[in-house]
């Protein structure tokens, strides 16, 4: 007996072949790239805003970590899971609150109200986040606790989506793009936010 | 376990007439329908560049599939160069013995599942439970009809056809929980359930939507959440997907990207799209990763350009929402965990059984799947060409087929056709009168019937135009 992979193949190549002529005579088209120009990052703001998430700008003679600890203070947040990003870390502290540390158990990861991590892009088409598995531990810092907070710098928020996907040497294992909190409209199509994933998303930008 | 439903009615106009008497359903398909469709409509707005789009994906899609073996190939090589393991499955009965022994290696915890069609095709989660095993469903629309046992009904609203009621009721009963009817209440209750079970979640299972071949990398679309968990959270992820769902470059997503938010759900964007590649030890994620690629019959369709076009498919579900049989019936008169327009042209090649050769006749060919289909999937053509091989097959009856060559002998000849309406005049006074045809009538021509009974004829004239034309038309 054959391998199924031996199989699948023999069969793909019998079937494209009993297609005869047309056979294999389309070309790769060239990648599609958008040539809409004039997103930036009011876009992003407005975008990921419409999509339900919160949007803090830190002006420039504001200090990043105050803002944040602000914002983590309007949450009342009482346990703050952290990812590993040096900027974080920087960024919580002086807040009181129980620190759940990148490498502490999963289980602890379920009881924290709040997820801080950064971003590593902002994408202003859609107003969303990229966050890049080998920049940083937040795969899932930033989706288990009840709020995400990302810190996103404007000068990584690029215009579309076809620079956030360009082809890349060193891809990470995960990306995860995420625009606003989760939702669902499963139940009779009326949107519901908050499934599985962060009931609400907080973008600090800086 | 196949993907067809053997519990109900193998006849689609039975399973149809049950569906159209239920009413509470229909309403309840016909208001999501419509919400999904302007929806959908709003996103297209100021959109100049959505034709253009939607040429270079089907394009795109072409290209692919007809070189599909390079591609699985380079796939393959690149994912297993980047630490995932590749499986790769002949049908459902392979896939699900792959699976399996992954479960078995994952030991106790819970398994918890994203939503994935391929997985419903291949009856997954019946074999897994039949072994002793638990998976469950963490889309909600997905776990409520897991809950009440029933087949998902539309390709990304699976409970589209419930209403709140309805789930307020399977919650009671499934549950135990108080009774509440409001759609947020109802989430909050899945999501503080299904948390424990992500909690202690030790085997991942889940689809894909697009699987690239220059990188390795599968990509999944949600909104949920439930993905994510599903995929970050256990020692071990498994993805199936069919062979179909390749594209050629990571510089080709934006394009689908664009293109399947606003189809399926008219949003910008989904919530979430998460993209994999490989296991890599010093980043976050699963021990192991393993993607089982699905032929399950997929592999006979790319013979012919109008089959091979059906694996264009992205699983939109628009086509569904804008059918006007789909939106009358709903996805379980179809039987098939595809339903609408996109099941009806696939499901009779995944399954050889006459329950899925029938259903390209469940509709109009109206066409107005094919002007939704972001990949510009000629879903008519496709119905055409299932409903003559049927034919050919002997698949319909001896009174169609009898009927039909009657109908074309009496077109062929200016003399057959006048001794045809000649002798109609004579005998349509007994059954039409004022056009109404009367139940003796609809019973004695029994298969015309159903087709009589919502309609009025209207009687022949009692001369033709060419009469009258001969004889002077204006003395009448």
């Amino acid at each position: 007996m054959t391998d199924a992979r031996t199989e699948i193949l023999a069969r793909v190549r019998a079937a494209l072949d009993a297609g005869g002529a047309e056979r294999r005579d389309v070309p790769l088209p060239d990648v599609f790239r958008t040539a809409e120009r004039s997103f930036d990052a009011t876009t992003f703001i407005e975008r990921a805003r419409a999509v339900g998430a919160t949007v803090t700008e830190v002006a420039p003679s504001e200090d990043v970590g105050e803002v944040l600890r602000g914002v983590l203070r309007d949450l009342g947040a009482q346990r703050v899971a952290i990812s590993d990003h040096a900027d974080v870390r920087a960024a919580v502290e002086g807040y009181e609150c129980e620190l759940v540390e990148p490498d502490a158990p999963r289980a602890e990861l379920f009881t924290c109200d709040v997820g801080v991590t950064t971003a590593q892009l902002g994408i202003a088409e859609t107003g969303t986040l990229a966050l890049r598995s080998n920049a940083e531990r937040h795969r899932l810092t930033s989706l288990v606790p009840e709020v995400h907070v990302a810190l996103l710098r404007r000068d990584t928020i690029v215009p579309t989506l076809d620079e956030a996907l360009a082809a890349d040497a060193d891809l990470p294992r995960c990306t995860s793009f995420i625009t606003g909190p989760s939702r669902t409209g499963d139940i009779e199509m009326e949107l519901v936010v908050g499934v599985h994933g962060p009931m609400a998303l907080h973008i600090v930008v800086y | 376990m196949s993907m067809l439903d053997h519990k109900s009615d193998p006849r689609f106009r039975e399973r149809a007439r049950i569906a159209l008497a239920n009413a509470p359903q229909r309403a309840a398909i016909a208001k999501a329908t419509a919400t999904i469709s302007e929806r959908r409509a709003d996103a297209l707005e100021d959109l100049p560049e959505w034709e253009a789009w939607r040429e270079r994906a089907r394009a795109i899609k072409e290209h692919v599939l007809e070189n599909l073996d390079r591609y699985l190939i380079q796939f393959e090589e690149r994912a297993t160069e980047r630490g995932a393991v590749v499986h790769w499955a002949r049908d459902g009965v392979e896939a699900t013995r792959i699976v399996m022994a992954l479960a078995e290696k994952a030991g106790s915890g819970a398994i918890v599942k994203a939503k994935s069609m391929v997985t419903e095709e291949i009856g997954l989660n019946h074999a897994l439970e039949a072994k002793g095993w638990e998976p469950l469903e963490t889309d909600l629309g997905e776990r409520i009809i897991q809950l009440d046992g029933q087949m998902p009904s539309h390709i990304i609203a699976p409970a589209l056809h419930l209403s709140r009621d309805d789930v307020a009721d399977i919650f009671v009963r499934e549950l135990g929980v108080e009774r509440t009817n409001d759609p947020d209440e109802l989430t909050a209750i899945i999501r503080r359930i299904l948390r424990e079970s992500f909690a202690r979640a030790s085997f991942g299972i889940s689809g894909a939507n697009f699987a690239i071949a220059e990188t390795g990398s599968i990509l999944l679309v949600e909104n949920e959440g439930n993905i994510r968990l599903s995929m970050g959270l256990p020692k071990i992820h498994v993805a199936l997907l069919g062979i179909e769902k390749i594209i050629p470059r990571q510089e080709d997503l934006p394009l689908f990207l664009r293109l399947l938010p606003r189809s399926a759900t008219g949003q910008r964007l989904t919530s979430y799209q998460t993209l994999l590649t490989g296991v890599k030890s010093d980043e976050e994620g699963p021990d192991e990763v393993h993607i089982v690629l699905v032929d399950n019959g997929r592999s006979a369709l790319l013979g012919h350009p109008t089959d091979r076009q059906t694996l264009g498919c992205i699983r939109c579900g628009a086509c569904l929402n804008v059918c006007p049989v789909y939106r009358a019936v709903g996805g379980h008169a179809y039987a098939s965990v595809y339903g609408g327009p996109i099941g009806a042209i696939l499901t009779p090649h995944l399954t050889p059984e006459k329950q899925g050769a029938e259903l390209p006749f469940a509709s109009s060919l109206c066409g107005a799947c094919r002007d939704v289909c972001p990949v510009k999937i000629d879903i008519p053509a496709s119905l055409l060409r299932l409903r003559a091989r049927a034919v050919e097959e002997g698949r319909r009856g001896a009174l169609e087929r009898y009927g039909f060559r009657s109908w074309a002998r009496a077109m062929e000849t200016r003399a057959r056709y006048e001794r045809a309406t000649k002798m109609l005049r004579r005998v349509q006074g007994v059954g039409l009168g004022d056009g109404v045809v009367p139940k003796i009538v609809q019973r004695s021509v029994k298969p015309l019937g159903a087709w009589l009974a919502g309609r009025a004829i209207r009687p022949l004239a009692p001369r033709s135009f060419r009469e009258l034309w001969k004889d002077g038309i204006s003395d009448d």
